[in-house]
């Protein structure tokens, strides 16, 4: 078979393709992905740095995202079933392996990598002004401090309560960074160093903080920051410290019993200036979160111990049927009846996660004993704003009874339990018998599967 | 009895007769048979049948076969075709002529058709199988044609769905990746690393399209095995490669082909159960005291009165006198209706294929059925004798449907003594989710899942033979899938949720766009004895995908509910694209075909790789020596071929691997905001480490011919190593994620084939052809880096020396005697109740180690009869029906018949099974574990060229078909089907009618 000559067009046109094609080749599979953002490109500007903070404002208003399913261990609820919530009746039993377990843990250090995004990203975002960097620093401040206390939640649900003196004792893992990580517990000295660490960075970079009064309670500013190292100071025993901050809030106004309504069902009004930070409430939009609160307090059918209820007084406004059911004992400080103020039923999920309040009785504790009249001043102020009598004498105890009517459901009286049920005597006792006793190895949430069976250095 | 007797008696005289008849036609003689490849015992399509001394004659079909009418005993035939000696053959008193051509020319690849080899390089060093169009074109209905590759090929194991359009589970030599099964759904991969590559005329295609490939426009499927001949699918093929071609024209006269097939498919039942009758029913609830149940509720009680009593009894023996056979009730006979017309044909430097096709299957349900339309187009040109052109375009669109609930879901919970009348289902007020529906049919409607797609191809094709030596091709292929998902939940007004009662829809909307170029060169020469090959190329795939959804609640019964108008739904969008650029090259040396050595290398760069570390490499290499074609063996009458094979390949798989699970990306587009501001988040937590899976894998084969070309025989073993395996396994909760795709570890496959095909008699007027393949494979995790095992999910399980897909399961010690509550094994044999009772393996896999199928195929004068036997031995499957109607018994539903005597009732009874109320713990039990094994007359197929008979004009065959398909499974297992896992549709025998036109 002869064949014809190829035309030199032809051949020249077919190379000519072949070698452009093969040249061009490599940047043919650079593709930048059209629907998502690599992190260069993602915080290019500060204002995206802010959308990422908002990631974690957002997250916190889930109600299963609330620390608060830590009161079904306490004495404050009785009468719990299992509902369609059996989590929290298992943390009622303490009953930290039985499935499902506490999800405490997930969320937790879920908000801590949404955290770690903002740490992670500092030297991406671009500053080309000072103004820029202040709004740049003070981001990066609030996921610090966010990520504090997320950090302190965990170990005080997970690890033995730190007096200072058991620093050495296994703690909780420090995700400092968003990587994927194998990380073994650090001690109860380490991530309480961390957290201060954290705590004095934010408070510089936040110490030209300032917000429309209208924001404030929803940004994790300055003031957040100080009722936050409050609190901590409080349950490390660091009295001083736990003065020190609480003293910021101490001449806040609280509001008088006719107005308390305003702390919990009138979200945007001027006059409550009892919230240092909250969330928005989204209920609105979302019915899953609805469908959480429903489940975790009215199918867990939850009612307040019967001699906590009695220890109100009958003028508390604290024990009103807008916040403790009377015939069912059910609180519902985020389910607000209609009334005069309200003409719907509705829920208010603007969950308060530090309160004016709070910082008066962490004051009035930590200077219970260098200024035992002052102590008994702040928490007589808060008695009569409440509507309850002043009390003529105070004793470590009336603070903690306080503390528990003020802040019941709120997530705290574990905590409280756990640094003071020893020196108060006070055993916890379930109706199957079972006591949680001053000291007990309870008070320690079992780690959960989700991280021992696949942490090599954690194991249950 | 008479008249059926009779009925038989006169239809056997009548085919005696039409037989017999054939016998006495003298003069004229007409005459077919197949023409093969002497080496290889494959079909030649397009060979010239030429009567001696004129220039008219026949070309053989697709599937190597021709008929020719109109000669004498001394009519001369001449066998020709390209690249191969021309043999002749007197007619004689032969009815059937079966020639085998010997390749005249050395090297055959370098003959070239159309622009395409004669024959495929790779096959000479590589494992790579055929599955023969006759599979294809037989008209066996499927609504998807992988359903046809079962027990075709040693090693593709096919496990079949029943419903109706759904891609089949396709694995070749075993699973290479990890996934875990489930025992109530079907196989849920954590990644698609499982699945072989599937290339549709060069451009890769996924499973979801497999329904708008019409089955008759497949010519060839070729099955890749070994690590050598995929290595050209670099990245991509270390699941081995399943290449489908479709048809071209044949040159020679223009042929017209139209079919039509009629499937009935009767009521099918339960497999293995029968399903409990109303006196025992009754009795079981009046034991056991449920108080749903009419049993119970028609129980004498203390106190009654006498009319109460009397009442009771008679109502009693009334239900027992009902027997409502639910199954059939809610079921209808399936039918498939099966269009398919093509032309074909060519002159000299043109040949040309159309086809269109229609496929209409109604399922076994109303809302179960599948629809397809394939229409399809290809033409080859040569301009000139270097350049060739061909085009290739086809368009297609495929609809199906499937129910969310299936009769066999729905059965266990009707009462046999209840009736369609009934409008109480007393019994049923305690389904699990608490749902409950107006009446049965309801429930069976309730809620169905549609999907169409559309399909276009259009494959042009430039070949150019710059010298004698050297040709360069360019092919560009552009591909566009459109697939639309709606599943509607219809509004039910005995619902729980809001969602319930007011009903959902959700609609899925994707566009797949893949551009593929394809730019290769090739260089043979011929040095003596010595011959090179030296391929070279590029290939460039960019796929585009773009997809829009929504979900919203609330249908309007006055509109369509597919419509889902709902201002209230939330829409979600996205779009990705990626894009692969491969480099290979190939060199072969051979010396006289005797000696052979390919070595192949491919260099593939993927844009979801993080940049600078997108290029890996995959080569193998492979040699053959056909010993045959040694002096030694030249007397040797045994053998008419033996050939030995060894090839070696490192191959990659990038399955599950996403561009975003590399590196930390950011979404933009939630519709999330807080306090009127937008968020962001992370797309997804990464994994900077990833890599592809890498298989390397070594194969040996030794292919062989014996009896004068009457057998041929391939014996291939294999072992494949996987390393970096990749699987979405738990990672610590401290991350703030819980689960990320990772590489864990290793796995080895190994296994054995023989495929063996021949014709074990072939006389004048008779042939039988036989086929059979047995494939043996068998996995073990061979590491898992530094752990011993790996636990995912609830039964998904990994142990470092143990196969993967193992059952994992509680181990059942059978019913405590003393209280009748369901005991269990511990690993070291202590017997333990049911919620301390720990899950472990050792009850076998969920894959058969063995699996195969075996084709006979008669032939006698214008009569054909085939057989399909397919098989798998070894495996277990979840009997799930089982086990949630036996778990379900104490909330009234309806177990199998004969349980009453199976239950422990009081102390002492020694029974399999508890008692029935202590039966709650539905994790996954080896109690319902059964051995799968099973043996299936998969189809018989009768047909029958009446041609002769009706002398119709310008007609050349008048078939008439008539097929069984899954006429009957040998198995031990008691389930639904030994192939179907969860609660599905089983495989139903069929049954098909068809007329075959060609003219």
């Amino acid at each position: 078979m002869s064949l014809s000559k190829p035309t030199n067009l032809m051949k020249n046109l077919i190379l000519f393709i072949f070698f452009t094609l093969t040249l061009s080749a490599c940047s043919l599979i650079d593709i930048d992905p059209d629907n998502v953002v690599s992190s260069d490109k993602a915080f290019d500007d500060v204002i995206y740095y802010q959308q990422a903070l908002n990631k974690v404002y957002y997250d916190l208003t889930v109600p299963t995202n609330n620390i608060s399913a830590t009161d079904y261990a306490t004495d404050d609820f009785s009468n719990v079933i299992e509902g369609y919530a059996q989590m929290n009746y298992f943390i009622y039993l303490w009953d930290y392996q039985a499935r499902p377990q506490p999800t405490l843990w997930n969320q937790q250090y879920t908000l801590i990598a949404a955290t770690n995004v903002i740490i992670d990203n500092y030297d991406v975002v671009p500053a080309n002004n000072d103004k820029e960097l202040q709004q740049k620093n003070e981001i990066y401040a609030q996921a610090e401090a966010l990520r504090a206390w997320f950090f302190f939640n965990l170990t005080e649900i997970y690890a033995p309560h730190y007096d200072g003196t058991n620093g050495s004792e296994l703690a909780i893992p420090l995700k400092l960074k968003l990587d994927r990580e194998y990380l073994p517990q650090s001690t109860l000295k380490e991530v309480f160093d961390q957290i201060d660490n954290d705590l004095t960075d934010a408070e510089t970079k936040l110490k030209n903080f300032s917000s429309s009064s209208v924001d404030a309670p929803y940004i994790f500013g300055l003031d957040a920051v100080r009722a936050l190292k409050a609190r901590i100071a409080l349950y490390k025993g660091d009295y001083d410290q736990a003065r020190d901050y609480s003293s910021y809030f101490i001449n806040t106004d609280l509001l008088d019993s006719a107005d308390y309504w305003m702390l919990w069902g009138d979200q945007y009004g001027t006059k409550n200036q009892e919230v240092i930070f909250m969330t928005h409430n989204l209920s609105d939009t979302d019915q899953g979160a609805l469908l959480d609160y429903h489940n975790q307090y009215e199918t867990n059918n939850v009612s307040l111990d019967r001699s906590f209820y009695n220890a109100f007084e009958s003028s508390d406004v604290r024990k009103k049927n807008q916040y403790i059911d009377p015939t069912s004992r059910r609180p519902q400080k985020y389910l607000y009846l209609a009334d005069d103020n309200n003409p719907n039923d509705t829920r208010m999920l603007n969950y308060k996660y530090f309160r004016t309040a709070e910082q008066y009785l962490i004051y009035a504790e930590a200077s219970l004993k260098s200024n035992p009249e002052k102590a008994k001043d702040v928490v007589n102020k808060l008695r009569e704003a409440r509507g309850a009598s002043a009390l003529t004498s105070l004793q470590l105890s009336d603070v903690v009874a306080e503390r528990r009517k003020e802040l019941f459901q709120e997530g705290l009286r574990f905590y409280d339990l756990k640094r003071i049920a020893k020196e108060l005597g006070i055993v916890v006792s379930r109706p199957n018998g079972t006591q949680l006793v001053p000291g007990d190895a309870k008070y320690t949430f079992d780690i959960p599967i989700d991280e021992t069976n696949s942490n090599p250095y954690i194991n249950e | 009895m008479f008249t059926n007797k009779k009925i038989l008696t006169s239809l056997l005289i009548s085919c005696l007769f039409l037989f017999s008849s054939q016998l006495f036609a003298q003069e004229q003689v007409e005459v077919k048979g197949m023409i093969t490849d002497a080496e290889s015992g494959e079909p030649l399509i397009g060979v010239n049948v030429i009567i001696e001394g004129t220039t008219s004659g026949v070309v053989t079909d697709y599937n190597g076969q021709y008929k020719l009418g109109g000669l004498t005993k001394n009519t001369t035939l001449v066998f020709h075709y390209i690249g191969y000696e021309e043999q002749v053959a007197t007619v004689g008193d032969r009815s059937l002529i079966d020639i085998q051509l010997t390749p005249a020319v050395e090297n055959l690849e370098t003959v070239t058709v159309f622009g395409e080899s004669q024959k495929d390089a790779r096959s000479i060093t590589g494992s790579v199988s055929k599955v023969d169009t006759k599979v294809f074109t037989t008209g066996t209905p499927a609504g998807s044609f992988d359903q046809l590759l079962q027990g075709q090929v040693a090693g593709l194991a096919v496990q079949a769905t029943g419903e109706p359009g759904e891609a089949s589970q396709i694995r070749i030599r075993g699973n290479n990746s990890l996934g875990i099964r489930s025992k109530d759904e079907e196989l849920s991969t954590f990644n698609t690393a499982n699945e072989p590559l599937y290339i549709l005329n060069g451009i890769p295609i996924t499973s979801s399209v497999f329904a708008t490939i019409n089955p008759d426009d497949i010519v060839e499927i070729k099955v890749l095995k070994d690590g050598l001949s995929t290595v050209e699918y670099g990245t991509r093929g270390a699941n081995g490669v399943i290449e489908i071609k479709t048809k071209r024209g044949i040159v020679g006269k223009t042929t017209y082909n139209v079919r039509y097939q009629h499937t009935v498919r009767p009521i099918g039942g339960l497999g293995g159960i029968s399903l409990m009758k109303s006196p025992e029913k009754l009795a079981l609830e009046r034991e056991l005291g449920i108080t749903n149940g009419a049993g119970y509720i028609y129980s004498p009680r203390p106190g009654d009165l006498k009319p109460v009593l009397d009442y009771k009894a008679q109502k009693y023996a009334e239900l027992e006198g009902i027997d409502t056979n639910w199954y059939k009730e809610l079921s209808q006979v399936g039918q498939v209706k099966d269009l398919q017309m093509s032309i074909s044909g060519g002159v000299d430097d043109t040949r040309y294929f159309i086809s269109a096709n229609y496929y209409d299957e109604d399922g076994s349900y109303k809302n179960s059925w599948a629809k397809r339309f394939a229409t399809r187009f290809s033409l080859d040109h040569n301009i000139n004798n270097r350049l060739s052109v061909g085009f290739d375009a086809s368009i297609a669109r495929s609809q199906r449907s499937r129910s969310g609930t299936s009769p066999a879901r729905l059965i266990y919970t009707l009462q046999p003594y209840e009736t369609l009348n009934d409008t109480a289902y007393v019994s049923r007020k305690t389904n699990v989710g608490g749902v409950n529906f107006e009446n049965p049919f309801d429930e069976l409607y309730n809620n169905n899942n549609e999907n169409t797609t559309w399909r276009l191809n259009i494959n042009p094709k430039v070949t150019y033979k710059v010298t004698d030596d050297i040709k360069v091709r360019a092919e560009y292929g552009i591909a566009y899938a459109e697939g639309e998902n709606t599943s509607v939940v219809l509004a039910n007004p005995n619902g729980v949720t809001e969602r319930q009662i007011k009903g959902t829809i959700s609609k899925g909307e994707s566009k797949t766009l893949t551009n593929r170029v394809n730019l290769s060169s090739d260089y043979m020469k011929a040095f003596g004895d010595h011959f090179i090959t030296v391929a070279a190329g590029m290939e460039y795939i960019n796929n585009k995908n773009w997809g829009f959804g929504y979900n919203s609640v609330g249908i309007s019964p006055k509109v369509d509910p597919t419509i889902g108008a709902n201002p209230q739904a939330t829409i979600n969008n996205s779009k990705y694209n990626d894009a692969l650029l491969g480099f290979y090259g190939r060199f072969s040396y051979s010396y006289k075909s005797k000696y052979d050595f390919t070595g192949s290398v491919r260099y593939d760069g993927s844009s979801i790789l993080p940049k600078g570390k997108q290029f890996v490499g995959a080569y193998g290499a492979g040699v053959a020596w056909d010993m045959k074609a040694e002096d030694f063996m030249a007397s040797n009458t045994t053998f008419d071929q033996l050939k030995w094979r060894v090839s070696y390949g490192l191959n990659y798989n990038s399955g599950g691997i996403r561009q975003t699970l590399g590196m930390p990306f950011y979404d933009f587009t939630n519709s999330n905001t807080y306090r009127g501001e937008r968020i962001i988040n992370l797309v997804e937590f990464y994994n900077p480490d990833l890599k592809f899976e890498k298989t390397k894998q070594w194969s040996a084969a030794v292919d062989f011919g014996v009896l004068d070309h009457r057998l041929y025989g391939t014996v291939e073993a294999y072992i494949k190593n996987t390393d970096d395996l990749l699987s979405n396994i738990s990672i610590p909760a401290s991350n703030g994620y819980t689960s990320l795709l990772q590489n864990i570890g290793s796995l080895q496959n190994k296994g054995i084939e023989l495929t063996l095909s021949g014709v074990p008699i072939r006389t004048d007027h008779f042939r039988w052809t036989s086929r059979l393949n047995l494939a043996y494979n068998i996995n073990e995790i061979t590491d898992l880096y530094g752990q011993d095992e790996i636990r995912v999910g609830s039964e998904g399980y990994f142990k470092v020396g143990e196969p993967i897909n193992s059952a994992f399961v509680k181990h059942w010690a059978g019913v405590n005697p003393v209280n009748g509550q369901p005991i269990y094994y511990t690993p070291s044999g202590e017997i333990v109740q049911g919620g301390n009772a720990p899950q472990m393996i050792g009850f076998g896999t969920y894959d058969h180690p063995y699996t195969g199928g075996l084709t006979n195929i008669f032939n006698y004068k214008n009569l054909e009869v085939s057989m399909l036997f397919t098989f798998a031995f070894g495996g277990v499957n979840y009997n799930n029906l089982k086990g949630t109607m036996v778990q379900n018994v104490k909330n009234g539903e309806v177990p199998f018949e004969g349980f009453y005597e199976e239950i422990w009732l009081k102390p002492g009874d020694v029974k399999p099974y508890p008692y029935p109320k202590f039966f709650s713990d539905n994790t996954a039990n080896s109690l319902f574990l059964e051995d799968a094994s099973y043996v299936r007359i998969k189809n018989v197929t009768v047909r029958y060229n009446l041609q002769q008979y009706l002398h119709l004009k310008h007609v050349e065959n008048f078939m008439i078909t008539a097929q069984a398909n899954n006429l009957y499974t040998f198995t031990k297992y008691q389930g639904i089907d030994p192939e179907v896992t969860g609660i599905g549709q089983p495989l139903l025998q069929s049954y098909t009618l068809g007329v075959d036109v060609t003219f």
